[in-house]
């Protein structure tokens, strides 16, 4: 009787069994959906003249989806947002990843703080930046004119030329303490032995930096790129909150759109059709993080 | 060199160190200091410009209103109290489901996770980086179908449903880091629990678990914190006030175009107090957990 041999690797049917819980509710609420949703985007419910009936229009939703200049435009905001959450957010945090690296007191406390942004819920953070941001007595617009950088209040979010900049920097405000954190443990993954061969060898600590730590903080930073990109394509709370997609529709990204076609316009065949080419993007995006992950994993 | 000259140098290089660390604590904390300084000011210091940055004694009338009601007779118009009133009442709400979700996730994650972990076949592998895959996909995607179909079925505006489907969505990542953790549990233990006579469940429940409660505290913080946060999900699946969560109430201070900063700021810091407090707790674990999870997929 082998029972300790099954207990030590049980077969695929006790797994499943143990599993079947969370299979029921992850295809219960997951996959399925995502099949219903496939179904829905090939039709036009006509949810707002419900007497019209339903209509199978093939893939008639993707083709106005994809023609659409307002969905281009969001997809442009979209990427814009992770433009900005990549080329600021991975400097400025593999920069606090090298000052909070360095001993020095408190670095434990110091450390622990950074994951207090992203901790405060999103909705919570709409409301702070909408004080931040706020024309008349938001704390922005007191601290440039203190400082003297302004002469007078400036609508931050009434703009549309700036509006979309400002919901990317308040998303980045949550984002950069995490990836600073990421890069600390990428950081602390260096043996210090390659930075004393290097000394030795007469390099800078600059080149130290580019030849170094560069090169082996690279993982991370390309997970980063993809995670941020996948981020951007499903902001939703902050934009909600702050500009409700605003003014004239400066800072409508894909999230609020899809939301606004779905439960604004009761497009429900449309949406699901926007639903679906957002979720192959990010899917491709997703494959390629598991593969990068993977044979990390294998690597090591 | 000498010693004399090394000691004002290291000076510098601390100072200079000190002053880096100071900015990036003002640029981690600013917002949230200025959000908590605003929660206790006078309203007239709100209302300066340029801005009071504090006012001082802090005025702790606003907590007050939020937590018992206000007092006040004169300011209690019926618009105020029924805000205040909604606001209890989905602070409430959001602590039963983030409860919830988190005993959910853990309770099936602890099966999955042991599943896979000790799987002799590839399926459990599998099955997770299935999961993972579905759980990358951006929410939106699933609110339409679950939209249609809770709404025939007659289930939106549930804050069970709100949990149920909570769980669903965070489910994967608690079975991926559970099962990390019941990985590096050896396996001898768990034979001598047989020999004694234990069943799997048994195993689980008296080996598995008491040894991974690390890994447990990470999961059950980080659920409950993504399920406190959640806001896109109870937007749409709740529509009244004894079912919203506080984070739609949030959005609603927000909306209603509200002028009484200092009440916005407050209600701010004390839906941000259950999941800061969590993590400040768990901290340790939540940062290995998170790492983890993050750095190696």
């Amino acid at each position: 009787m082998s029972y300790s041999l099954s207990l030590r690797r049980h077969g695929a049917m006790s797994t499943v069994f143990l599993m079947t819980p969370s299979l029921i509710l992850i295809f219960g609420l997951l996959l399925a959906p995502l099949g219903y949703s496939l179904a829905i985007s090939l039709f036009d419910l006509h949810a707002t003249a419900p007497w019209l009936g339903v209509r199978f229009v093939g893939l008639g939703n993707f083709a106005k989806a994809l023609s659409s200049p307002a969905f281009g435009a969001a997809v442009a905001r979209t990427l814009y947002l992770s433009a900005v959450g990549i080329g600021l957010g991975i400097p400025i945090s593999l920069g606090f990843a090298l000052i909070l690296n360095r001993p020095f007191k408190l670095r434990g406390l110091v450390r622990g703080l950074l994951i207090v942004p992203w901790v405060i819920p999103g909705s919570v953070q709409g409301l702070l930046w909408s004080r931040i941001f706020d024309p008349h007595y938001g704390a922005l617009n007191g601290i440039l004119l203190q400082l003297g950088l302004i002469d007078s209040y400036v609508p931050w979010l009434i703009d549309p030329a700036r509006a979309l900049l400002m919901v990317a920097l308040a998303n980045l405000w949550s984002t950069v303490p995490m990836l600073t954190l990421l890069y600390l443990a990428g950081l602390q993954g260096i043996p210090k032995e390659l930075y004393e061969a290097a000394s030795v060898d007469g390099s800078t600590s600059v080149g130290s930096f580019w030849r170094i730590t560069f090169p082996l903080l690279l993982p991370v930073t390309l997970i980063t790129l993809i995670l941020k990109t996948i981020d951007a394509f499903s902001l939703f709370d902050l934009v909600y909150i702050l500009t409700g997609g605003g003014p004239a529709d400066s800072t409508q990204v894909t999230g609020y759109y899809l939301y606004q076609a779905a439960f604004t316009s009761l497009d429900y065949g449309y949406a699901s059709a926007l639903a679906w080419i957002i979720a192959l993007a990010t899917g491709c995006l997703a494959f390629f993080y598991s593969k990068l992950t993977r044979t990390e994993e294998e690597s090591r | 060199m000498t010693r004399e000259m090394r000691m004002p140098r290291r000076l510098a290089g601390s100072t200079v160190q000190a002053l880096l660390v100071i900015l990036v604590m003002l640029f981690t904390l600013g917002p949230v200091l200025w959000l908590i300084a605003s929660s206790v000011a006078e309203p007239k210091d709100l209302l300066s410009r340029p801005p009071r940055w504090l006012s001082w004694p802090p005025d702790f009338s606003k907590y007050r209103e939020l937590i018992a009601g206000s007092g006040d007779g004169a300011r209690a118009t019926t618009l105020t109290e029924s805000t205040l009133r909604s606001f209890r009442y989905a602070m409430g709400n959001s602590l039963v489901t983030s409860c919830g979700v988190t005993f959910l996730c853990l309770a099936l994650g602890t099966l999955s996770g042991y599943a896979t972990a000790r799987s002799r076949s590839n399926t459990g592998k599998k099955l997770i980086y299935l999961m993972l895959l579905v759980q990358m996909l951006p929410v939106v995607v699933l609110l339409v179908p679950l939209f249609l179909i809770l709404s025939k079925l007659g289930l939106l505006d549930r804050l069970g449903m709100v949990i149920v489907l909570l769980s669903a969505i965070h489910l994967p990542f608690v079975i991926w880091i559970l099962r990390g953790y019941f990985q590096g549990i050896p396996m001898e233990l768990e034979e001598a629990a047989v020999v004694d006579g234990a069943t799997k469940l048994q195993v689980i429940r008296k080996v598995i678990l008491p040894l991974s409660l690390p890994g447990l505290f990470a999961a059950g913080t980080y659920t409950f914190m993504q399920s406190w946060n959640a806001f896109m999900i109870p937007l749409i699946f709740t529509s009244s006030d004894s079912t919203r969560t506080v984070t739609v109430a949030i959005s609603m201070f927000v909306g209603r175009h509200y002028t009484d900063y200092g009440l916005m700021s407050a209600a701010g810091v004390l839906a941000s107090l259950p999941p800061m407090l969590l993590a400040i707790f768990f901290q340790r674990y939540l940062l290995a957990g998170l790492t983890a999870g993050a750095v190696k997929g």
